[in-house]
């Protein structure tokens, strides 16, 4: 689903005025009511769309005949349309005019972008009047269902430091102290001096069989 | 004090026997060593080098985000098991590997219910904590896919999934896709021995603007494919709201309790919009 | 006070020498036959594993219904065992035990060559395990079984280094006793890095092993710690339990300190150790065994209790399946031979003859392999959803590999006594001194 290109809310308010403005005039023919035998079949409708409160749009469809008389007692039903994976339309709900021929929706927007709203009227299997479509730019809407948050943020962030200091410090005490140790014993070993082997008290003779004093103990 | 006694230890005491084997035992382990210097390139990237996204392959992708959700009507699934058999086309799996398995249980009536169930792309995946490997990993969007090619097959994933969504190759897969296509974890075909695979919730298809094919192949409009940042959801006939569509219809999510964060939800049911 | 340096010409130091050399230069006409047949069953272990490596997993009888099997059982018994020499020659040194000097050197190989065989299970179990050096390239900090490996290999280093560095003493002895200028010489000489035991070289050899015998206890507990917690932390019924990490430290030290009685009595026996080796050391290695045991009886108890008095649903499933279904005939004789019968054989009186020791100590061994598999295949088996259980199937490949790594730890043993003493001649001699000190001449 995609949204592109903004209208500002007021170039649609005048432009829905401009188009109600026929509409007004012919308000006074009489209207077809609800039951009447002879139904004056609606041949157009306009949408109007004003910001409300709580971030909901008030939606309202002029439905009016062919010769521009309102229609009233007809259902309007109202639909979003989006792209999302593939061209789709979500229906909203629909409502009767009224006397005036108005129909009157609120649409609360869950998602950000332009939203192409479309009413339309008339029986479904007998082909739809598609109406005017109205982009409506909002901005500023938070998705109704958030991510779940993730539980324990301060201990995963700080555990695996830690653990690799820790680790780190095991491995650098086990390194220094074998090397220290080898070390140490290969540097403390006695030197040899010539034949004769001198050695620190208590050591091993050197060479199996040499002549060692017995009583050198 | 005592005489000293003598050491008995001389080396003509050492066997010949014992002499000829450490002659042996050097000889061998030179050729150890050479040996191993041989077979070490085995390690490093014995595999092809594949590409990382579709993107690769010249399709046009879709770039903008997404948070994919999927919905299961069970008061619509028959258990005819069509979502299965798609998947398992789709991708090239072997018979025992359900990426999308349907389940027969009992409720507490008595009865029975079908439920389908898919991987979860949970908000904090535990397989995705427990791969020592990084090869389950997680897309921008929210889906969680695996990289078959860094993937040592320690299977601690399938272990750590609650919902026992993740299947193995056991065997060398028998069934392939044709020559020449490259696997990527986006469409991880064909699938590599000694690795593990879920479902992708169709992101090949999904990128291209494409209903992912359980979706598609549901015969009974039962599977919905949304997008929760988008709060839309279509079964490729209807489209929702996302948010309204759940709320509505009491939908919930499997063992939610685990707090895993599934982005699977279940409308409860046991098919009686079918008449069961 | 100076550490006493020890006269090496004591009338019992070529005894000594002599007894822990002597399998050095003949080791018996046995010798080669068995080491031959070991070696024929390592061998065939690794052909199995070639085969596994080219056809997969499969063959070992895994699927997804049964995804850890006899390899991770394995994995944790091989390395289980190994604790009996941090025991031995670690905790015992600490606590002071100088009776522990004529097998110190035993249960260190013994050691050190069980954890080398058990953690390549870790490999074997693989499915793909070519990649294993992905755990360094592209490591996962928070992944269980990336902590195996640091464990692991840390634990490993802390055992070579704590074999090697009590040996230096011996090495100079062999050393002093081959030609000067000989090869073998050299060797011995190099590896003794010129040890005489002059007292500064004695006051650093003392203080090395010290500090690595108490690094040595945290590390081991680490490792079968992190083994644990690698099945418990998972939400899987069955291992999801807070009780795993010192559950498998005790096991792994109830077995470990089994085995080193097995190995002790087999070279004691075979070796002509008798002499130094006595019975007394067998017995006081069986009385921490029996507590050992005792400990793990509790546990297991602790255990079944609070999943038995709870009952839900996942968890009860897969504990009457061990305890009165599929898995019961292996629990049961677990119980009864791994632990009450061997408890017994030592602590009755009348029994305390080496040969029921012996007895009790592989009952134990086998009987806590046993336990390891109970703790690994029903979990892996349960389902999650629905309740179909997956099946075990046991094939030819796993069967040979553990018994190849089964014939591995006493190959290893009898090739490295033909090229380092079998008893720790520095030690021993210095505890006999000891003792003749306090008895006031001469043994």
């Amino acid at each position: 689903m995609s949204a592109h290109g903004r209208l500002p809310a007021s170039a649609i308010a005048l432009l829905a005025a401009l188009l109600l403005a026929p509409a007004a005039v012919l308000a006074a023919d009489p209207i077809a009511t609800e039951g009447s035998e002879a139904m004056i079949a609606p041949a157009g409708v306009e949408l109007q769309a004003q910001p409300a409160k709580d971030g909901a749009w008030q939606v309202k469809a002029q439905v009016v005949d062919s010769a521009g008389v309102p229609v009233a007692g007809t259902q309007v039903r109202f639909s979003v349309a989006v792209q999302f994976l593939g061209p789709r339309r979500i229906f909203l709900g629909s409502a009767p005019t009224d006397v005036t021929g108005r129909a009157a929706f609120v649409y609360r927007p869950t998602w950000n972008g332009v939203h192409s709203l479309i009413a339309e009227v008339g029986e479904e299997d007998g082909g739809a009047v598609v109406a005017g479509q109205l982009a409506v730019d909002v901005e500023s809407v938070t998705a109704p269902i958030a991510p779940d948050p993730v539980a324990l943020p301060t201990v995963r962030t700080l555990a695996v430091p830690l653990a690799a200091l820790l680790v780190a410090s095991v491995w650098a005490v086990l390194g220094l102290v074998f090397l220290m140790a080898v070390v140490g014993i290969w540097r403390a070993r006695p030197q040899r001096r010539g034949r004769l082997e001198v050695s620190l008290q208590g050591s091993i003779p050197r060479r199996a069989g040499a002549a060692v004093d017995a009583g050198k103990q | 004090m005592s005489d000293l006694p003598t050491m008995e230890l001389q080396p003509s005491d050492v066997p010949l026997v014992s002499r000829r084997l450490s002659r042996r035992a050097l000889l061998g382990s030179a050729a150890a060593v050479a040996g191993s210097a041989a077979v070490a390139p085995l390690f490093l990237h014995l595999d092809q080098l594949v590409p990382r996204t579709s993107a690769a392959t010249g399709v046009a992708i879709d770039t903008t985000h997404h948070r994919w959700a999927m919905v299961f009507d069970l008061r619509r699934c028959d258990g005819c098991g069509k979502c299965t058999t798609a998947c398992q086309e789709t991708h090239y799996l072997e018979p025992d590997q359900t990426w999308i398995n349907v389940y027969e249980l009992d409720d507490a009536s008595g009865g029975g219910f079908f439920m389908p169930r898919l991987c979860m792309q949970c908000e904090d995946a535990p397989c995705l904590n427990v791969c020592p490997v990084r090869a389950t990993f997680k897309n921008r969007d929210g889906v969680v896919l695996i990289d078959q090619y860094k993937c040592i097959g320690c299977r601690l994933c399938i272990s750590a999934c609650p919902y026992e969504a993740r299947y193995f190759n056991w065997s060398e897969p028998t069934n392939k896709p044709p020559e020449g296509t490259v696997p990527t974890p986006e469409f991880p075909s064909p699938q590599r021995r000694g690795t593990v695979g879920k479902c992708t919730f169709c992101v090949h298809h999904t990128e291209r603007g494409e209903l992912p094919s359980c979706v598609a192949a549901c015969a009974m409009e039962a599977i919905w494919i949304g997008d929760l940042d988008a709060d839309v959801a279509t079964n490729g006939v209807e489209t929702v709201r996302l948010s309204t569509f759940l709320k509505e219809n009491d939908a919930v999510r499997y063992k939610e309790e685990l707090n895993t964060g599934p982005h699977v939800y279940y409308i409860l049911g046991h098919g009686q919009d079918l008449g069961f | 006070m100076a550490v006493a340096t020890i006269p090496h010409h004591l009338p019992w130091s070529s005894e000594v020498e002599s007894a822990a050399c002597r399998p050095m230069a003949s080791p018996g006409r046995f010798f080669w036959p068995i080491a031959a047949l070991l070696a024929a069953l390592v061998a065939a272990g690794f052909v199995a594993f070639a085969y596994q490596f080219l056809e997969g997993l499969w063959v070992a009888g895994y699927s997804d219904r049964a995804f850890y099997g006899i390899y991770e059982a394995n994995l944790v018994a091989f390395i289980g065992v190994s604790y009996g020499g941090a025991l031995v020659s670690a905790v015992l040194r600490i606590t002071g035990a100088r009776w522990r000097a004529p097998i110190s050197r035993m249960a260190e190989a013994m050691a050190l060559v069980s954890l080398l065989v058990g953690a390549s299970f870790a490999i074997v179990h693989l499915g793909r395990p070519e990649r294993v050096l992905n755990l360094i390239t592209s490591g996962n900090a928070s992944s269980p079984i990336l902590w195996d490996f640091v464990a692991i290999t840390t634990y490993l280093l802390a055992t070579a280094m704590f074999v090697y560095l009590p040996l230096v003493p011996d090495l100079a002895r062999v050393r002093d006793h081959l030609a000067v200028g000989s090869w073998r010489g050299r060797i011995y000489g190099l590896a003794a890095i010129g040890w005489a035991d002059a007292p500064e070289q004695r006051r650093r050899l003392e203080w090395a092993i010290g500090i690595i015998a108490v690094l040595l206890i945290p590390l081991a507990v680490s490792v079968h710690s992190v083994l644990a917690w690698t099945f418990s932390m998972t939400t899987r019924p069955g291992w999801h339990s807070t009780i795993f990490g010192p559950y498998f430290v005790v096991g792994a030290l109830y077995s470990g300190v089994a085995l080193v009685i097995l190995v002790v009595a087999a070279f004691r026996r075979a070796y002509h150790l008798e002499r130094f080796v006595q019975p007394r050391q067998l017995l006081l290695l069986s009385r921490i065994m029996v507590a050992l045991g005792l400990v793990y009886l509790y546990l297991t108890f602790a255990e079944v209790l609070t999943v038995g008095y709870t009952r839900t649903r996942e968890e009860v499933s897969v504990l009457a399946a061990v305890l009165e279904g599929p898995f019961a005939p292996a629990f049961w004789a677990f119980m009864a031979g791994g632990l009450f019968i061997p408890i017994a054989l030592v602590a009755l009186p009348t029994h305390r003859r080496t040969g029921a020791l012996v007895v009790a100590a592989g009952l134990v061994v086998v009987g806590m392999w046993l336990k390891r598999l109970l703790i690994v295949l029903p979990t892996a088996t349960a389902p999650l959803i629905g309740d179909v259980w997956g099946s075990i199937t046991i094939t030819w490949v796993p069967a040979l590999i553990t018994l190849a790594a089964t014939a591995a730890i006493p190959l290893g043993m009898i090739v490295l006594f033909r090229f380092v003493p079998i008893l720790a001649i520095d030690e021993v001699e210095r505890e006999l001194a000891h003792r003749a000190a306090q008895q006031g001449g001469p043994a």
